[in-house]
């Protein structure tokens, strides 16, 4: 990983010649001016929602790869809608409205491939006593979210393990809240019966 | 049709607040125990809320100060390529131009190519191609010839093939 004053001098160096090419056509303070926030705000912002977010990508399209290049492409897009935002949950739910629009793109072009999000290599990573229990649990999820359509594990994703309200979850899939209800009603009795298929121990 | 319970939410709040089961009134458990809706929702609070604690465990994003950078990086070339395109929209126009001027001056002199052409064809025939070439009218006729077949693609393509 490069650390930010490396990476900085780095990307410095590589647009130097850029410049005298292209006669500065434009400038870096104007591409600064047209980003929604400053760059300590970003920062902060990022550190608190990116691995959330990417949990979320990384369940609904069910490919890890496709969630680490959605994670950016996202914040990307985020940065340059030039949104003044009123609060941190409008902020939030912007951001994982582009990051869900993405995700259909992305699905819509096929450049998504359905595979295990957690792999051996990661046994090691995840922490905690009672991680081979976590493990066993995450493969039940993954295998019953793979059966669900992408929409359903978004509502349900943002339902249940974010624990965000109608509201919030209406407003970051574009739906009505009234529409929303029933949809989530649905998906939440399909990934029950297939959860329970696998194990009725993880209601307790 | 969809069903709805008004402890719905009290359940939820409890796993979300990580005091499901074992810290919440036992009204609400046993409640739960029977209703089919609040049922579903201690699973699946439970499931993917666990799940998510696992994939965060496991995901590795970006520093974010390297994000930072590579979005301006990336902000900097759309805001060159968009800035480029009315220059490459130039240089397209500017080589149908030539292309279609080289083609009218061709077809004006077409009569004068033509005897050029019968005069190449018997000189190539009595005294061979040197002829022609040492004549000044063949070798620009021949020049201008090479020109248009090779330099307006190659123009063209530089022009719409940046991007």
């Amino acid at each position: 990983m490069f650390r930010d004053a490396t990476l900085r001098d780095a990307i410095a160096a590589a647009l130097a010649p850029a410049d005298s090419e292209s006669g500065s056509l434009v400038e870096s303070q104007d591409v600064r001016a047209d980003f929604a926030m400053d760059e300590d705000s970003f920062r902060s912002f990022y550190d608190r929602t990116a691995r959330g977010l990417w949990a979320y990508l990384a369940r609904v399209t069910g490919d890890r790869q496709a969630a680490d290049d959605l994670l950016q492409d996202a914040f990307y897009r985020f940065l340059r809608a030039g949104t003044e935002y009123e609060s941190e949950a409008h902020r939030r739910n912007s951001l994982y409205r582009i990051a869900t629009n993405l995700a259909r793109d992305a699905r819509r072009r096929s450049v998504v491939r359905p595979d295990a999000v957690v792999s051996g290599e990661d046994i090691e990573r995840v922490a905690g006593a009672d991680s081979a229990g976590s493990l066993d649990l995450n493969a039940d999820v993954e295998r019953a979210m793979s059966r669900l359509r992408p929409n359903e594990r978004a509502m349900l994703w943002l339902a249940y393990a974010e624990g965000e309200p109608h509201v919030e979850i209406a407003d970051r899939l574009g739906l009505k809240v009234g529409s929303l209800k029933p949809l989530l009603f649905r998906a939440r009795r399909k990934l029950a019966g297939l959860l329970r298929g696998k194990d009725s121990d993880h209601a307790r | 049709m969809h069903g709805e319970c008004c402890f719905e939410s009290e359940v939820l709040a409890a796993v979300v607040e990580c005091r499901w089961p074992e810290r919440v009134e036992s009204e609400l458990r046993v409640h739960a125990s029977g209703c089919a809706i609040c049922a579903d929702v201690a699973l699946l609070a439970v499931a993917l809320r666990e799940d998510r604690e696992v994939l965060k465990s496991i995901a590795a994003p970006p520093e974010s100060g390297r994000v930072w950078w590579m979005a301006q990086l990336r902000a900097r070339r759309e805001a060159e390529k968009a800035a480029s395109r009315p220059i490459t929209a130039a240089q397209v126009f500017g080589a149908a131009a030539t292309a279609w001027f080289a083609g009218a001056c061709f077809g004006a002199s077409s009569d004068w190519f033509r005897s050029e052409f019968v005069r190449l064809a018997s000189g190539a025939e009595s005294a061979g191609i040197g002829v022609f070439l040492t004549s000044g009218v063949g070798l620009l006729l021949l020049l201008a010839a090479v020109s248009i077949i090779i330099l307006v693609p190659a123009a063209v393509w530089l022009a719409v093939g940046k991007d």
